[in-house]
């Protein structure tokens, strides 16, 4: 897994470049965005292996952006980051699409195992 | 306890909602606050396993781990100070409150929700003080739906400007999004039920500028009243002051 790109999707700048950092110090790629515009336009330029999506942003939301993730880049496996208990008030629900979904605070052990074991599971798929 | 008719039950129902909707962006705001922090020591944390093996840490890392941590402590602190003093301002369903602190602090618990439709929100206080007797819960709601009106209806990256002032009954507070005239429409029922369930002293009125908020003084009983102040440093972050 060594050198895993990532694409990390945050409006919160702070939390994004840290967590980043942390990445990398683990030996991943990341990249980042802080609004769903920017992300796109990384996507076009550079391929990701895996996309860590927050789902509250301004504007362009996280929902919209996975749409159109799962539509231009149907392979990419997303994990979705939030600070919602859940994400229609009730019993969280995985959308679609979706490989894996943490709340936040992110322990990020945590993140990293999901992050491989998505990343396995497309290999294999 | 007077029996609860449907209208009531919707009332209140609405007022809960109005109270969820805003404990809920706060928390929202509160676990960023925490998650950032949360990932800042992890960044000590990591810089103090590679300083075991040999490499010390840096005094940069450690400034801006600090740093980090005081500038999310500081946003921490005003988003509770907010919300506390949004919900006391259920505490009383009269009492004399400042209208302008009161104002300020709704504006700035709505920022985020206002951020989140990529809309500024600027707030405007009265000149003069603005002392009136009334339900504070019920007035910030009705501003409330006033903003969720202006956040349906804004042009995409406008401002919502929220204007306090004083008039002869009390006073009132102006919504606005121009160019656009903002009018009620998803909300329209709720405020005509709520202006009812006051005898009309709380209200919405469309007008040329936007959607006005009028509380008119509230006849005073004699009854217990606190007096209730919080701050920030020097300055006078919001009080509601009942006699």
């Amino acid at each position: 897994m060594d050198g895993l790109k990532v694409l990390l999707i945050d409006d919160e700048e702070e939390l994004v470049t840290t967590l980043a950092e942390r990445l990398e110090w683990r030996g991943f790629s990341v990249h980042w965005a802080t609004n769903g515009a920017d992300a796109i336009q990384k996507l076009k330029i550079s391929p990701y292996e895996i996309i860590l999506l927050d789902l509250k942003m301004p504007g362009l939301g996280g929902l919209d952006l996975l749409k159109i993730i799962k539509r231009d880049y149907p392979d990419l496996p997303v994990i979705i980051l939030t600070g919602h208990g859940s994400l229609d008030g009730g019993k969280p629900e995985v959308p679609e699409g979706v490989a894996a979904y943490l709340a936040k605070p992110i322990n990020l052990d945590d993140l990293i195992a999901r992050m491989k074991e998505a990343v396995e599971r497309e290999h294999h798929a | 306890m007077p029996d609860e008719t449907p209208e009531s039950t919707d009332l209140t129902q609405a007022g809960l909602a109005f109270f969820g909707a805003v404990t809920a962006s706060v928390t929202h705001e509160l676990n960023n606050v925490i998650s950032i922090i949360d990932q800042t020591i992890g960044l000590l944390d990591d810089a103090l396993a590679v300083a075991e093996e040999g490499m010390p840490v840096r005094p940069e890392t450690l400034a801006r781990v600090s740093q980090g941590i005081k500038r999310q402590t500081v946003r921490g602190v005003e988003q509770i100070k907010r919300l506390n003093a949004f919900a006391h301002s259920a505490d009383h369903l009269r009492c004399e409150v400042d209208i302008n602190a009161l104002m300020s602090n709704l504006a700035g618990l709505y920022q985020r929700l206002a951020g989140l439709r990529k809309l500024s929100l600027e707030f405007v206080p009265s000149p003069e003080p603005l002392l009136i007797t009334t339900n504070p819960f019920t007035a910030q709601q009705l501003v409330f739906l006033c903003l969720s009106e202006a956040c349906d209806q804004a042009e995409k990256g406008g401002q919502i400007k929220v204007t306090c002032s004083k008039n002869l009954a009390g006073g009132e507070i102006n919504v606005e999004i121009a160019p656009v005239k903002l009018v009620l429409k998803k909300h329209k029922e709720l405020s005509e039920r709520l202006a009812m369930a006051f005898n009309e002293t709380l209200g919405v009125q469309e007008s040329d500028s936007g959607l006005t908020v009028t509380i008119q003084h509230q006849h005073q009983h004699h009854h217990q009243h606190q007096h209730f102040k919080h701050s920030r440093g020097s300055h006078e972050y919001a009080s509601f002051i009942s006699r």
